[in-house]
Parts: C-alpha cells; structure tokens; sequence
C-alpha cells in the first residue's frame, strides 16, 4: 500500500516500535492505538466502498481535528474524512468518488 | 513531587532528566499516552535521550518572561493556536447548539469548581489564598452582594436559547467531562494546594481578553457576538465571564508563580498545569459533542 507517511502509518510519528500486519503488510506505528485506528479506517473504507484492496493512501489532519484522507484502488479513488477514539473510528464520511489519473 | 504531565506518576526526583528519562523509556516501549504526549507536545521525529533531554529543557524553560507567562503561553498554544481546540472554533459564531452543548456540560463543570476551590482553601495556611479563592466561590456560585451567580446566568444563557434547566440539572455528563472532572477533585482534594490552584486556575485563561496579546490568533469567542448575533442572556453569560476571568486567571497566576518561587514547587506546578489543560481539552471537545447530540436530538 503507497502511503504518504514514512514514519507511523496514521501519524508519521518516528517515536515507539509497534509493528503490525494490514492487508498483507508488515507496518510500523508509534503505538497501538494508532495500529488500531489505521486497520479500522481500512476496513471501515472497503466496506463503504466495496473495494477488495486498498492500493494507495494519503492522510493529512491529526486526532482532535480528524483526518481527511484520499485512497485509491486501481483506477478508483475516494475522499473521505474520518476521526478516531482510542483506534475505534467515531465518524467516517466519504467526501467524493472518483477515478485515479492513470500514471 | 514532580509528576509526569502524560501518566501523572510522581517522579522521583523534581528535575529534567527524571522527566526525561521516564518519557524516553516509555516511548521506546509505544506506550500511546507518552509517544502522544511526545509527538503533540514535543516532537514527532524520535530524537536521542540526550536531545530529548534539551528539548525538555527548552520546553520547561520559563526564564524569559516567568512562570505565570509561561503558562498562558503555553495554554495560548494549546487551545488558540493555529490548531485551535475545535470548541473554541465552534465558540467564535455559536450555534444554539454550541450554546446548549456549553450550558450542560459547564453546570457539571462549575458543581465541581466549587468544591475544588473549598478544598484549597481547607488546604493551606494562607490567609491572601483562602479570601481569593472564597471570593471566586461567592462570584460564581452564591453571587456577591446582588449580583447573579455565574452558575445562574449559566442556566439563564441555556433557557434563552430553549434548554430548560431541568434538562440540565437532570443530566450526566458526558465521558470526558466525567473523567476530568474525577481528575481535578482528586488533585485537589489529595495533592498540594498549589498544584490544585495552578490546576484550576489557569484554565480561566480560556475567558482571558488578554490571549491574543499573548500571541493567539482567536480569542474565546469574536467581542462583535455580544453586540448581535446571540440572545441578551447569552452575551450576558459570557460577558461576565470574559470581564471575571480576566483578572482571576491574572491574580491567581501572580499568586502561583509567588508560591511556587518560595515553596521551590516551579517544576511541579509546570506539570500539574499541563496535565489539567490536557483534561481541560477533553472537557472541551465534550461540550461540542454535546451541541451535536442536541443538534441530532432536537
Ligand atoms: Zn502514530
Ligand atoms: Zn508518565
């Protein structure tokens, strides 16, 4: 899965050693929380969307505010905000659907 | 004793190193309350134990300006800065329901205020703290002379906009409220008088007319929403508060920062405020949950 973090998954925190495997891939979080908020939020989005993978993902925001994100799924793409209590999504909106520019 | 301001565990020893060190530790085992605490605070890049320890340094540090600058500084950050607290966003135009949401959870928030404020004053020997914070009890909760209390133009403020009170009276309030105020009765009912002052004290600074000249780019709420815009017992409400904190939140810093000078408490007291303004933030975020409760509900 592309991401835009190099750092924790959710966060780009560098800080903590947690590790945890999301479809198929070894990541690294700052903390279980953050693993847990970020294997909710994807399956939270395959399930809205009905996509059987998730090929990309950009995260921009934080927790008090929430994150508004943008995935893609070969040449499927959607905007969609979300929030987090404890690694449990609290509100999860998708914000557009679209289609991918082809690279 | 110096706590750490994410766990609230005492620590040994009231200096850096020992802050430090315990955040270093607990960092590298991924405890989420300190890699939080760290990434929100201080950093997101992991750093060495050493340049963790000059970064705590320069955090704590408050020799430019002194301690009562250091903490609105600090508060200023935290809830006016450009990330503001989403409340505060919310407080600049309020709906009714931000309105509603303010009204029920601070009725909780002030039955406790009251009680923390006769704590301090049953704690400590000092005559010039128990006649403030005796003062303080009698504005906002019994009113002086005939003055309405602040607890009643709180009441009056939520009828304006069609919250009966007995809604508020009847209600529970929300889970971070709940646990910050748990936090705060624990803290002054068993720690220092002065960590509880510092805990309860600072947080007027959210009312202070004063934040932006302290580097805010909001204030509680645009000065033009008492003038339209909002119903007379509202600006009322929060023109009391606006004309009331600004100098108990000044007066009780000056104090804490005098005490804890001659009581060698400086670093403790650091602690304990950040501690409370992260409860603070919670008990924040439960207002607006609770004007969008309403929101749905009404
Ligand atoms: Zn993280
Ligand atoms: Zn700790």
């Amino acid at each position: 899965m592309k991401r835009n973090y190099e750092g924790c998954a959710l966060c780009d925190a560098t800080w903590g050693d947690y590790w945890r495997e999301v479809e198929g891939e070894r990541m690294f979080f700052c903390c279980s929380i953050c693993a847990a908020a970020f294997e909710n939020m994807i399956n939270r989005l395959k399930s809205e969307t009905g996509w059987k993978s998730v090929d990309s993902i950009s995260i921009e925001g934080n927790y008090s505010r929430g994150r508004d994100c943008t995935a893609t799924s070969g040449r499927n793409k959607v905007e969609f905000f979300f929030r987090h209590e404890d690694g449990q999504i609290t509100e999860f909106r998708i914000k557009s659907h679209g289609t991918s520019p082809v690279p | 004793m110096n706590i750490c301001p994410a766990c609230g565990r005492e620590l040994k020893d009231s200096n850096i190193s020992s802050l430090s060190d315990h955040f270093y530790s607990l960092a590298l085992s991924s405890d989420p309350a300190h890699v939080m605490w760290l990434n929100r605070n201080i950093s997101k890049k992991k750093m060495s134990e050493e340049g963790l320890k000059s970064e705590f340094l320069k955090f704590y540090d408050f020799t430019e300006g002194g301690l009562a600058n250091w903490i609105r500084k600090r508060f200023v950050e935290k809830f006016f800065g450009e990330k503001p607290n989403p409340f505060v966003k919310e407080m600049q135009r309020p709906s009714k329901y931000t309105i509603m949401g303010y009204v029920t959870e601070h009725y909780h928030f002030l039955r406790q205020w009251v009680k923390s404020c006769a704590y301090i004053i049953a704690r400590t020997d000092f005559a010039d703290i128990q006649k403030y914070e005796f003062d303080n009890i009698a504005e906002e909760y019994f009113g002086i002379g005939n003055q309405t209390p602040h607890i009643e133009l709180l009441l009056q403020m939520g009828e304006s906009v069609g919250l009966r009170r007995e809604v508020v009276l009847g209600s529970k309030p929300l889970k971070k409220t709940e646990s910050a105020l748990k936090y705060w009765d624990e803290v002054c009912s068993k720690k220092h008088w002065l960590d509880a002052m510092v805990s309860m004290h600072s947080l007027e600074l959210i009312a202070d007319k004063n934040v932006k000249s302290y580097g805010a780019r909001y204030s509680y709420f645009m000065p033009e929403i008492l003038d339209g815009g909002v119903t007379k017992e509202t600006a009322h409400f929060l023109k009391a508060g606006y004309d009331a904190d600004q100098y108990h939140s000044g007066e009780a810093l000056a104090m804490v920062e005098r005490y804890a000078k001659t009581l060698g408490m400086e670093m403790e007291v650091q602690s304990y405020f950040l501690r409370s303004a992260d409860y603070f933030y919670g008990y924040l975020e439960s207002r607006q949950e609770r004007g969008k409760m309403y929101e749905k509900e009404l």
